[in-house]
Protein backbone atom coordinates (compact mmCIF):
# COMPACT_ATOMS: atom_id res chain seq x y z
CA UNK A 1 0.00 0.00 0.00
CA UNK A 2 1.46 3.18 -0.97
CA UNK A 3 1.54 6.65 0.70
CA UNK A 4 -1.43 8.22 -0.86
CA UNK A 5 -3.59 4.99 -0.14
CA UNK A 6 -2.58 5.34 3.34
CA UNK A 7 -3.54 8.96 3.65
CA UNK A 8 -7.00 8.11 1.86
CA UNK A 9 -7.51 5.11 4.66
CA UNK A 10 -6.65 7.86 7.55
CA UNK A 11 -8.94 10.14 6.33
CA UNK A 12 -11.92 7.87 6.49
CA UNK A 13 -10.52 7.02 9.74
CA UNK A 14 -8.91 4.11 9.64
CA UNK A 15 -7.01 3.69 12.99
CA UNK A 16 -4.28 1.27 10.90
CA UNK A 17 -3.70 3.69 8.38
CA UNK A 18 -3.46 6.24 11.09
CA UNK A 19 -0.59 4.23 12.86
CA UNK A 20 0.91 3.97 9.72
CA UNK A 21 1.33 7.47 8.74
CA UNK A 22 2.49 7.99 12.50
CA UNK A 23 5.31 5.40 12.79
CA UNK A 24 6.91 7.31 9.56
CA UNK A 25 6.50 10.37 10.32
CA UNK A 26 7.09 10.80 14.33
CA UNK A 27 10.82 10.58 14.54
CA UNK A 28 12.02 13.11 12.02
CA UNK A 29 8.55 15.34 13.21
CA UNK A 30 10.03 14.61 16.94
CA UNK A 31 13.91 15.69 15.79
CA UNK A 32 12.32 18.71 14.49
CA UNK A 33 10.60 19.80 17.39
CA UNK A 34 13.71 18.80 19.52
CA UNK A 35 15.15 21.53 17.74
CA UNK A 36 12.92 24.27 18.79
CA UNK A 37 12.91 23.13 22.61
CA UNK A 38 15.06 22.13 24.60
CA UNK A 39 12.96 19.49 27.10
CA UNK A 40 12.04 16.35 25.29
CA UNK A 41 8.97 15.71 26.75
CA UNK A 42 7.82 19.44 25.94
CA UNK A 43 8.55 18.23 22.40
CA UNK A 44 6.61 15.03 22.95
CA UNK A 45 3.86 17.40 23.83
CA UNK A 46 3.94 19.13 20.87
CA UNK A 47 4.76 16.08 18.45
CA UNK A 48 0.98 15.04 19.95
CA UNK A 49 -0.75 18.37 19.56
CA UNK A 50 0.80 18.78 15.80
CA UNK A 51 -0.16 14.87 15.19
CA UNK A 52 -3.76 15.63 16.07
CA UNK A 53 -4.05 18.43 14.12
CA UNK A 54 -2.59 16.42 11.34
CA UNK A 55 -4.98 14.02 11.86
CA UNK A 56 -7.84 15.94 11.94
CA UNK A 57 -7.23 17.84 9.09
CA UNK A 58 -5.94 15.52 6.59
CA UNK A 59 -9.67 15.75 4.62
CA UNK A 60 -8.45 19.19 4.11
CA UNK A 61 -5.07 18.08 2.45
CA UNK A 62 -4.68 17.32 -1.40
CA UNK A 63 -2.26 14.63 -1.99
CA UNK A 64 0.35 15.96 -4.16
CA UNK A 65 3.52 13.34 -3.65
CA UNK A 66 5.49 12.81 -0.96
CA UNK A 67 7.12 15.88 -0.50
CA UNK A 68 4.10 17.64 -0.19
CA UNK A 69 2.77 15.40 2.76
CA UNK A 70 6.42 16.18 4.41
CA UNK A 71 6.53 19.85 4.07
CA UNK A 72 2.68 20.29 5.39
CA UNK A 73 3.43 18.22 8.27
CA UNK A 74 6.49 20.06 8.98
CA UNK A 75 5.00 23.38 9.03
CA UNK A 76 2.45 21.93 11.57
CA UNK A 77 4.69 21.20 13.46
CA UNK A 78 7.00 24.37 12.95
CA UNK A 79 3.36 26.27 13.87
CA UNK A 80 3.24 24.08 16.75
CA UNK A 81 6.49 24.80 18.66
CA UNK A 82 6.06 28.51 17.89
CA UNK A 83 2.90 28.99 19.61
CA UNK A 84 4.49 26.74 22.27
CA UNK A 85 7.40 29.12 22.84
CA UNK A 86 4.92 32.05 22.38
CA UNK A 87 2.95 31.07 25.05
CA UNK A 88 6.44 30.92 27.54
CA UNK A 89 8.68 32.90 26.18
CA UNK A 90 9.55 36.57 24.73
CA UNK A 91 11.67 35.98 21.43
CA UNK A 92 14.06 39.60 22.18
CA UNK A 93 16.45 38.32 24.35
CA UNK A 94 19.78 39.96 24.11
CA UNK A 95 20.53 43.47 23.70
CA UNK A 96 22.35 45.19 20.94
CA UNK A 97 24.74 46.34 23.40
CA UNK A 98 25.56 42.53 24.57
CA UNK A 99 25.90 41.62 20.88
CA UNK A 100 28.21 43.82 20.33
CA UNK A 101 30.62 42.67 22.51
CA UNK A 102 30.57 39.29 20.99
CA UNK A 103 33.74 38.56 18.77
CA UNK A 104 32.90 37.49 15.35
CA UNK A 105 35.04 34.42 13.58
CA UNK A 106 35.55 34.24 10.22
CA UNK A 107 35.86 30.54 8.70
CA UNK A 108 32.73 28.22 7.69
CA UNK A 109 31.78 25.57 10.18
CA UNK A 110 32.78 22.18 10.19
CA UNK A 111 30.86 19.07 8.60
CA UNK A 112 29.04 17.84 11.91
CA UNK A 113 26.43 14.77 11.94
CA UNK A 114 22.89 15.94 12.42
CA UNK A 115 22.99 14.81 15.83
CA UNK A 116 26.18 16.81 16.83
CA UNK A 117 24.45 19.74 14.80
CA UNK A 118 20.64 19.35 16.43
CA UNK A 119 22.87 19.31 20.04
CA UNK A 120 24.54 22.42 19.57
CA UNK A 121 21.09 24.35 18.11
CA UNK A 122 19.58 23.53 21.35
CA UNK A 123 21.95 24.50 23.46
CA UNK A 124 20.88 28.50 22.03
CA UNK A 125 18.85 30.82 24.33
CA UNK A 126 15.22 30.74 22.95
CA UNK A 127 15.21 33.54 20.72
CA UNK A 128 18.69 32.91 19.04
CA UNK A 129 17.78 29.12 18.66
CA UNK A 130 13.90 29.97 17.03
CA UNK A 131 15.39 32.70 14.28
CA UNK A 132 18.37 30.37 13.58
CA UNK A 133 16.08 27.11 12.96
CA UNK A 134 13.49 29.29 11.17
CA UNK A 135 15.94 31.21 8.89
CA UNK A 136 18.96 28.55 8.34
CA UNK A 137 17.21 25.54 8.28
CA UNK A 138 13.69 26.05 7.32
CA UNK A 139 14.90 29.02 4.87
CA UNK A 140 12.42 31.65 6.18
CA UNK A 141 13.55 35.56 5.11
CA UNK A 142 13.41 37.96 7.95
CA UNK A 143 10.39 39.95 7.11
CA UNK A 144 8.66 36.39 7.33
CA UNK A 145 9.95 35.55 10.51
CA UNK A 146 9.55 39.08 12.44
CA UNK A 147 5.74 38.67 11.20
CA UNK A 148 5.49 34.98 12.90
CA UNK A 149 7.33 35.91 15.92
CA UNK A 150 6.17 39.65 16.24
CA UNK A 151 9.15 41.16 16.52
CA UNK A 152 10.88 43.50 14.33
CA UNK A 153 13.37 42.61 11.05
CA UNK A 154 16.10 44.07 12.64
CA UNK A 155 16.01 42.32 16.08
CA UNK A 156 15.78 38.49 14.00
CA UNK A 157 18.73 39.77 12.02
CA UNK A 158 20.26 40.43 15.24
CA UNK A 159 19.26 37.62 16.83
CA UNK A 160 20.58 35.25 13.78
CA UNK A 161 23.91 37.27 14.03
CA UNK A 162 24.38 36.36 17.60
CA UNK A 163 23.23 32.59 17.21
CA UNK A 164 26.42 32.50 14.77
CA UNK A 165 28.46 34.15 16.48
CA UNK A 166 27.44 31.56 20.05
CA UNK A 167 27.77 28.98 17.61
CA UNK A 168 31.35 29.12 16.75
CA UNK A 169 32.07 30.16 20.29
CA UNK A 170 30.75 26.60 21.28
CA UNK A 171 32.31 25.04 18.36
CA UNK A 172 36.07 26.57 19.17
CA UNK A 173 35.26 25.69 23.04
CA UNK A 174 34.28 22.11 21.71
CA UNK A 175 37.98 21.95 19.91
CA UNK A 176 36.51 22.18 16.19
CA UNK A 177 38.35 23.73 13.69
CA UNK A 178 37.45 26.12 11.41
CA UNK A 179 37.49 25.49 7.52
CA UNK A 180 38.96 28.77 6.22
CA UNK A 181 37.07 30.80 3.87
CA UNK A 182 38.56 29.73 0.27
CA UNK A 183 39.53 33.75 -1.39
CA UNK A 184 38.58 33.79 -4.28
CA UNK B 1 17.79 41.37 -5.35
CA UNK B 2 18.71 39.73 -1.82
CA UNK B 3 21.36 41.94 0.00
CA UNK B 4 22.08 39.64 2.70
CA UNK B 5 25.40 38.54 3.45
CA UNK B 6 25.18 34.43 2.56
CA UNK B 7 24.81 32.28 6.10
CA UNK B 8 27.97 30.02 6.44
CA UNK B 9 25.65 27.58 8.36
CA UNK B 10 23.20 27.29 5.40
CA UNK B 11 25.37 24.24 5.25
CA UNK B 12 23.78 22.29 8.10
CA UNK B 13 20.04 23.16 6.46
CA UNK B 14 21.31 19.77 4.07
CA UNK B 15 22.64 18.05 7.14
CA UNK B 16 19.08 17.84 8.69
CA UNK B 17 16.61 16.00 6.34
CA UNK B 18 13.44 16.51 7.36
CA UNK B 19 12.68 13.07 5.69
CA UNK B 20 15.16 11.06 7.79
CA UNK B 21 15.08 10.40 11.67
CA UNK B 22 18.13 11.89 13.41
CA UNK B 23 19.61 9.19 15.54
CA UNK B 24 19.05 10.04 19.31
CA UNK B 25 16.10 12.20 18.40
CA UNK B 26 13.45 9.96 17.90
CA UNK B 27 10.56 8.93 20.31
CA UNK B 28 11.63 7.02 23.15
CA UNK B 29 8.70 4.95 22.79
CA UNK B 30 6.56 5.37 19.60
CA UNK B 31 3.63 2.28 20.77
CA UNK B 32 3.39 4.77 24.21
CA UNK B 33 2.89 7.87 22.48
CA UNK B 34 0.46 6.21 19.92
CA UNK B 35 -1.56 5.18 22.41
CA UNK B 36 -1.44 8.68 23.99
CA UNK B 37 -3.01 10.30 20.48
CA UNK B 38 -5.19 7.82 20.46
CA UNK B 39 -6.60 8.73 23.73
CA UNK B 40 -6.74 12.58 22.86
CA UNK B 41 -8.79 11.77 20.08
CA UNK B 42 -11.32 10.02 21.91
CA UNK B 43 -11.06 11.69 24.99
CA UNK B 44 -14.72 14.07 25.30
CA UNK B 45 -13.58 18.03 24.24
CA UNK B 46 -14.06 20.14 27.20
CA UNK B 47 -17.71 21.26 27.40
CA UNK B 48 -17.27 24.89 28.10
CA UNK B 49 -20.44 25.55 26.63
CA UNK B 50 -22.50 25.55 29.63
CA UNK B 51 -20.71 28.86 31.22
CA UNK B 52 -21.86 30.69 28.30
CA UNK B 53 -24.71 29.62 27.99
CA UNK B 54 -25.57 30.27 31.61
CA UNK B 55 -23.92 33.81 31.38
CA UNK B 56 -26.14 34.22 27.88
CA UNK B 57 -29.64 33.33 30.21
CA UNK B 58 -28.74 35.24 32.77
CA UNK B 59 -28.21 38.32 30.21
CA UNK B 60 -31.56 37.63 28.45
CA UNK B 61 -33.17 37.31 31.67
CA UNK B 62 -31.88 40.70 32.59
CA UNK B 63 -32.60 42.38 28.92
CA UNK B 64 -36.08 41.44 28.05
CA UNK B 65 -37.74 42.81 31.52
CA UNK B 66 -35.95 45.94 30.78
CA UNK B 67 -36.94 45.84 26.90
CA UNK B 68 -40.23 45.15 27.93
CA UNK B 69 -39.99 48.37 29.99
CA UNK B 70 -38.94 50.69 27.15
CA UNK B 71 -40.67 49.19 24.39
CA UNK B 72 -44.35 50.32 26.96
CA UNK B 73 -43.02 52.98 27.46
CA UNK B 74 -42.44 54.58 23.92
CA UNK B 75 -45.59 52.53 22.95
CA UNK B 76 -46.90 55.51 25.86
CA UNK B 77 -45.18 57.63 24.77
CA UNK B 78 -46.17 57.42 20.80
CA UNK B 79 -49.83 57.20 21.37
CA UNK B 80 -51.61 60.60 21.72
CA UNK B 81 -51.89 61.40 25.45
CA UNK B 82 -55.43 61.15 27.05
CA UNK B 83 -56.87 60.03 23.85
CA UNK B 84 -58.55 56.60 24.63
CA UNK B 85 -59.11 55.11 20.82
CA UNK B 86 -62.71 53.27 20.47
CA UNK B 87 -64.49 51.32 17.84
CA UNK B 88 -68.42 52.40 17.19
CA UNK B 89 -70.16 50.43 16.04
CA UNK B 90 -73.53 50.84 14.02
CA UNK B 91 -76.95 49.85 16.20
CA UNK B 92 -80.08 50.71 14.25
CA UNK B 93 -83.42 51.42 16.33
CA UNK B 94 -86.95 50.55 15.88
CA UNK B 95 -87.64 53.56 14.20
CA UNK B 96 -85.37 53.44 11.98
CA UNK B 97 -83.04 55.69 13.28
CA UNK B 98 -79.09 54.81 13.75
CA UNK B 99 -76.85 55.64 15.28
CA UNK B 100 -73.28 54.91 15.89
CA UNK B 101 -71.78 52.96 19.69
CA UNK B 102 -68.62 52.75 21.79
CA UNK B 103 -67.23 49.50 21.46
CA UNK B 104 -65.98 50.27 25.32
CA UNK B 105 -69.78 50.53 25.98
CA UNK B 106 -70.50 47.17 24.66
CA UNK B 107 -68.11 45.47 26.36
CA UNK B 108 -69.50 46.38 29.70
CA UNK B 109 -70.83 43.42 31.34
CA UNK B 110 -75.08 43.24 30.96
CA UNK B 111 -77.14 45.51 33.24
CA UNK B 112 -80.40 44.96 34.99
CA UNK B 113 -83.34 44.88 31.85
CA UNK B 114 -85.29 48.23 31.90
CA UNK B 115 -87.54 49.29 29.94
CA UNK B 116 -87.09 51.73 27.24
CA UNK B 117 -89.59 53.58 27.00
CA UNK B 118 -90.27 57.75 26.11
CA UNK B 119 -88.14 59.55 23.77
CA UNK B 120 -84.91 58.53 26.05
CA UNK B 121 -86.34 54.98 25.25
CA UNK B 122 -85.93 55.49 21.56
CA UNK B 123 -82.20 56.21 22.09
CA UNK B 124 -80.00 53.71 23.27
CA UNK B 125 -78.24 54.40 26.57
CA UNK B 126 -74.82 54.33 26.15
CA UNK B 127 -74.51 56.56 23.17
CA UNK B 128 -72.11 59.62 23.43
CA UNK B 129 -73.64 62.50 24.39
CA UNK B 130 -71.67 65.61 24.05
CA UNK B 131 -69.90 67.13 26.53
CA UNK B 132 -72.03 65.64 29.50
CA UNK B 133 -69.84 62.90 30.67
CA UNK B 134 -68.70 59.46 29.40
CA UNK B 135 -70.80 56.92 27.29
CA UNK B 136 -73.33 55.28 29.41
CA UNK B 137 -73.37 50.74 29.28
CA UNK B 138 -75.80 49.72 26.62
CA UNK B 139 -78.86 47.71 27.29
CA UNK B 140 -77.83 44.52 26.11
CA UNK B 141 -81.16 43.07 27.58
CA UNK B 142 -82.79 45.15 24.87
CA UNK B 143 -80.36 44.18 22.15
CA UNK B 144 -81.64 40.53 23.15
CA UNK B 145 -85.26 40.80 22.90
CA UNK B 146 -85.52 42.86 19.88
CA UNK B 147 -86.28 46.18 21.10
CA UNK B 148 -83.19 47.15 19.44
CA UNK B 149 -81.07 45.25 17.22
CA UNK B 150 -77.93 45.66 15.08
CA UNK B 151 -78.80 46.20 11.08
CA UNK B 152 -78.04 43.27 8.43
CA UNK B 153 -74.84 41.73 8.56
CA UNK B 154 -72.58 45.37 9.23
CA UNK B 155 -69.30 43.26 8.64
CA UNK B 156 -68.61 43.45 11.59
CA UNK B 157 -65.20 41.97 12.74
CA UNK B 158 -64.53 39.98 15.37
CA UNK B 159 -62.16 42.35 16.90
CA UNK B 160 -63.61 45.77 16.57
CA UNK B 161 -61.22 47.64 13.93
CA UNK B 162 -59.62 50.78 16.08
CA UNK B 163 -60.53 53.82 14.14
CA UNK B 164 -56.98 54.75 12.96
CA UNK B 165 -55.59 57.74 14.69
CA UNK B 166 -56.73 60.87 12.30
CA UNK B 167 -54.23 64.15 11.95
CA UNK B 168 -55.25 67.26 14.31
CA UNK B 169 -57.01 69.22 12.08
CA UNK B 170 -55.16 72.14 10.79
CA UNK B 171 -55.88 75.53 12.24
CA UNK B 172 -57.44 77.31 9.30
CA UNK B 173 -55.68 81.20 8.99
CA UNK B 174 -57.74 83.65 7.67
CA UNK B 175 -55.55 86.10 5.87
CA UNK B 176 -56.39 89.58 6.64
CA UNK B 177 -55.15 92.74 5.04
CA UNK B 178 -53.44 95.01 7.15
CA UNK B 179 -55.44 97.64 6.18
CA UNK B 180 -58.41 95.85 7.51
CA UNK B 181 -56.71 96.42 10.96
CA UNK B 182 -56.50 100.26 10.29
CA UNK B 183 -58.72 102.63 9.05
CA UNK B 184 -57.27 105.16 6.44
CA UNK B 185 -53.92 104.99 4.84
CA UNK B 186 -50.85 104.93 7.25
CA UNK B 187 -47.03 105.27 5.85
CA UNK B 188 -44.52 103.12 5.15
CA UNK B 189 -43.27 101.92 9.34
CA UNK B 190 -46.55 103.18 11.06
CA UNK B 191 -47.15 100.15 12.72
CA UNK B 192 -43.49 100.68 14.25
CA UNK B 193 -43.69 104.03 14.76
CA UNK B 194 -47.20 104.70 15.68
CA UNK B 195 -46.99 107.57 18.72
CA UNK B 196 -48.95 107.64 20.88
CA UNK B 197 -48.67 110.61 23.57
CA UNK B 198 -47.18 109.16 27.00
CA UNK B 199 -45.43 105.68 25.26
CA UNK B 200 -42.08 104.52 23.92
CA UNK B 201 -41.73 105.02 20.43
CA UNK B 202 -40.94 101.80 18.73
CA UNK B 203 -39.13 101.06 15.26
CA UNK B 204 -36.78 103.46 13.50
CA UNK B 205 -39.52 105.03 11.31
CA UNK B 206 -40.51 108.54 11.14
CA UNK B 207 -42.03 110.08 14.70
CA UNK B 208 -45.68 111.30 12.76
CA UNK B 209 -49.10 111.03 13.32
CA UNK B 210 -51.81 110.29 11.16
CA UNK B 211 -55.00 111.13 11.94
CA UNK B 212 -57.05 108.07 11.30
CA UNK B 213 -59.87 108.00 8.65
CA UNK B 214 -58.25 111.40 7.35
CA UNK B 215 -56.85 111.73 3.51
CA UNK B 216 -53.33 110.89 2.60
CA UNK B 217 -51.30 113.50 3.39
CA UNK B 218 -49.36 114.90 0.58
CA UNK B 219 -45.97 113.35 0.61
CA UNK B 220 -42.60 115.01 -0.10
CA UNK B 221 -41.68 113.21 -3.27
CA UNK B 222 -39.88 113.68 -6.42
CA UNK B 223 -41.74 114.69 -9.41
CA UNK B 224 -40.79 114.33 -12.94
CA UNK B 225 -42.52 116.12 -15.51
CA UNK B 226 -42.88 113.87 -18.60
CA UNK B 227 -44.21 116.26 -21.13
CA UNK B 228 -42.59 119.14 -21.84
Amino acid sequence: MNISEQIEDARSGNAAAQKVLFNRLADPMMALCCRYVKNREDAEEILLDGFYKFFSRLSEFKYQGEAALFAWVRQIMVNECLMFLRRRHSFAIVSEAEAGEIAGEEGLPPDLSAEEIIGLIVRLPVGYRTVFNLHVIEGMEHAGIAGLLGIAEGTSKSQLHKARVLLRKMLRQKGVRYEQRKKR
Amino acid sequence: MNNEKRDDFLSWRGRLDPMEPVPGQGLDDREATWERLQDRFHAKPRRRLPVYGIAAACLLLALIPAADFFQGRSRRETAHPGVVQRATLPVAHPDGEREFISSSAIAVAPVAPQRLSGRSGKRIAGRRTAGKGPATPINTAAVADGTIHPPEAPAVPLVPQLPVATAVPQKKWKVVDLNELTSGWQPPHAMASIFLPGSLRIGPGRLETVPSGGPAPERPSLKIKLSP
